[in-house]
């Protein structure tokens, strides 16, 4: 960052960057020098520190607490540096959420819907031109990164009214009340100390180390960088099975452009696998080739350029067989990993799971340090969601400093994959459902498949839209599992999320009268039983 | 490279025709715009939250100013134009103003109004260099 305002903050950084380390913040300087180094803008508080509360990472979570944080008039800051993928791509404030997560993803899936919607609408008397189906990769993404930066600019505003101390600087600590913040020029911008610590870096994506063959990222992109690829990506090659492999695919196919999907074992793993399996049909119906049971041995480059063009060899796990897919871009959607290496834990003796590489906390956010805290994605056993971090952090704020002591819930948290149909759940998934509850005998499954109204007339999705609801017998039909696959599942979901949270009955559900014609409203009327074995097909209007 | 502060705007019709010229002038970049309520018979604007902010725009100068760009003032014209629901400088697609004084990094999604315009480390952050 060029200094082109000289203001309070860049003299004291400037002045920071001449004076050797050890007599930053030691207390030892002369009052006239601790002036001129910036002491006098971070003095040192009652407590000794030049922070109450000092947050490492500003995604959602990050954010959320150190806006709470200074609510209550604490001195508060926040480090944010994003550390730029192999090919390039960076961004700013906000974190994964809102840069490289839900944000894009859920318009670019917006603008697949909206290419649904084009292709229907000559089914309701529109006409529609050739020329208006086509598609601008580049106009798309202008948009949405236009968008995103309105939003980076946001968060940098409130966090200046919240009087936030933001550092666009990268955390490590040298011990376990102070940081060393560092710039991209790797330059000490800043060494600070603070009473308490958040630690909410959240993750990156992983890569393919060793099997591919290259540098990590030298021939693949991640979700870090589709959503600002900055020319068409060709044919595309997606590795991985999860949610974002999933998402990435429908969106790209429902854009137009052809995609391959190479899943290893299991779509969807943790969420419920029978709809994990449907919706591996709908998006081989939409035109997705699904490889599966299939494993990248190599990837090569037979050209360069934007895109290039590549060829993925991989083999099917059961048969043996090689196969080879040429393409232009390939994405890699293997698993995230937490972003704690910088931040030398191991020193202070914040404790890492040897096996996820995230932070383990206890209940209430709490490291095995007392005053170091972490939530969101670098947290062991959280849910990699932004509202959850959100809710975490702000309670912790609270609890904090606001003398709250509501600790987060971490239960029943409804979630939504935005495939092209898309698919909310909340709560169990039946094979959950089944190991908690002891067997079938115990749990009762309701289920329908359903076309919604507006399917109709373009006869599109017929019979791929999917309700099912897991009761526990012996507690009235109290209902433990809601699945829903079809339009608009997240506005579905949330209402019937916070039912769920209250232990809905499925005979309360009986007795709500539906609201017609919706796809919400089946679940006021689901009688098949699964066990049943009869069809759950419904029909009629 | 210098940061000039001279040119003054009358009117949504006279911005839409000198924009255009300002946008491909090289020497005035980075352009800061400054939208206000226009000037009544007292030489003052009408609106009370323009004249404060200019207090609080001196008082910034007086501390530090950007090294270069150019910085518009554009009067958005009397207070019943401005109020109109349809005032262009409201519905036209790259300003849609929600209030006087905004001030903006033309070009760029930094934008201030409100209570965050009178805010002087806002404004520190508007002008910094991305």
């Amino acid at each position: 960052m060029g200094t082109v305002v000289s203001t309070k903050r860049n003299e004291i950084i400037v002045a920071k960057e001449v004076l050797p380390m050890e007599e930053v913040g030691s207390g030892e300087v002369n009052g006239e020098i601790e002036e001129e180094t910036g002491e006098e803008s971070f003095p040192a508080l009652e407590h000794g520190y030049n922070f109450d509360f000092f947050v490492i990472g500003g995604g959602s979570g990050g954010l959320a607490a150190a806006i709470q944080a200074a609510k209550y008039g604490k001195k508060v800051g926040l480090a944010d540096f994003v550390t730029a993928t192999p090919s390039g791509t960076s961004w700013g404030l906000g974190g994964t959420c809102v840069n490289v997560g839900c944000i894009p993803k859920k318009l670019m899936h917006q603008a697949a819907l909206i290419g649904q919607v084009l292709e229907d609408s000559t089914h309701f008397g529109w006409s529609c031109s050739e020329e208006a189906l086509s598609h601008d990769w580049n106009r798309m993404v202008e948009k949405i990164k236009a968008h995103i930066q309105s939003l980076n600019w946001g968060y940098r505003v409130s966090l200046q009214k919240a009087e936030v101390e933001y550092f666009n600087a990268l955390a490590r600590f040298e011990d376990e009340h102070t940081l060393h913040l560092v710039d991209k020029n790797e330059k000490e911008v800043a060494k600070i100390t603070s009473e308490i610590f958040l630690i909410a870096v959240g993750g990156r994506p992983r890569y393919l180390d060793g099997v591919l063959g290259g540098n990590p990222g030298e021939f693949c992109i991640t979700s870090d960088d589709i959503f600002s690829l900055a020319y068409h990506p060709g044919k595309v090659v997606i590795i991985g099975g999860s949610y974002i492999a999933l998402e990435t695919a429908g969106f790209l196919c429902g854009i137009g452009i052809d995609v391959t999907v190479m899943v290893r074992s299991q779509l969807l793993r943790g969420f419920d696998q029978q709809l994990a399996e449907k919706i591996g049909v709908i998006l081989e119906k939409h035109g997705v080739q699904m490889l599966r049971n299939c494993s990248p041995t190599e990837i090569t480059s037979v050209e360069q350029g934007n895109p290039g063009k590549l060829i993925v060899y991989g083999v099917n796990s059961e048969t043996g067989e090689t196969m080879e897919e040429p393409c232009n871009t390939v994405i890699l959607a293997v698993g995230r990993a937490p972003s704690v290496g910088g931040l030398n834990l191991g020193e202070i003796g914040v404790e890492v799971d040897p096996t996820s590489g995230k932070i383990v906390v206890n209940d209430s956010e709490q490291t095995q340090v007392e005053h170091v805290y972490a939530l969101g994605d670098c947290a062991e056993g959280r849910l990699e969601l932004t509202p959850v971090a959100i809710q975490a952090g702000v309670l912790l704020a609270k609890r904090l400093f606001g003398g709250g002591n509501l600790r987060m819930d971490y239960d029943k948290i409804a979630t939504t994959v935005f495939t092209p149909l898309e698919y909310s759940c909340v709560g169990l998934s039946e094979e959950e459902a089944l190991e908690k509850f002891g067997g079938d005998e115990n749990i009762e499954v309701y289920h329908v498949t359903s076309q919604p109204l507006e399917f109709t007339l373009p006869a599109r999705d017929k019979e791929s839209c999917y309700s099912k609801l897991i009761c526990v017998k012996n507690e009235e039909e109290r209902i433990v599992g809601f699945h829903y696959l079809g339009p608009n599942a997240g506005e579905i979901c949330q209402g019937f999320a916070l039912a769920i949270k209250l232990n809905v009955k499925k005979g309360d559900l009986d007795e709500t009268v539906g609201i017609h014609p919706t796809c919400a409203e089946q679940f006021t009327t689901m009688h098949v039983t699964k066990r049943s074995g009869d069809s759950w097909v419904k029909t009629g209007c | 490279m210098t940061f000039t502060e001279v040119e003054i705007i009358e009117g949504y019709e006279e911005f839409q025709k000198q924009i255009g010229t300002l946008e491909k002038d090289a020497s005035k970049k980075p352009l800061y715009i400054l939208f206000t309520g226009s000037d009544g018979p007292d030489g003052k604007s009408w609106c009370p939250d323009c004249v404060d902010f200019e207090i609080v725009w001196e008082d910034f100068k007086k501390k530090s100013t950007p090294e270069e760009g150019c910085f518009i003032r554009v009067k958005v014209g009397p207070r019943d134009f401005w109020k109109d629901k349809n005032c262009p400088f409201r519905t036209e697609k790259s300003l849609r103003l929600t209030s006087v004084p905004t001030l903006v990094k033309w070009g760029t999604p930094k934008r201030l109004s409100d209570d965050q315009i009178v805010n002087p480390d806002c404004i520190a952050m508007l002008l910094e260099d991305d």
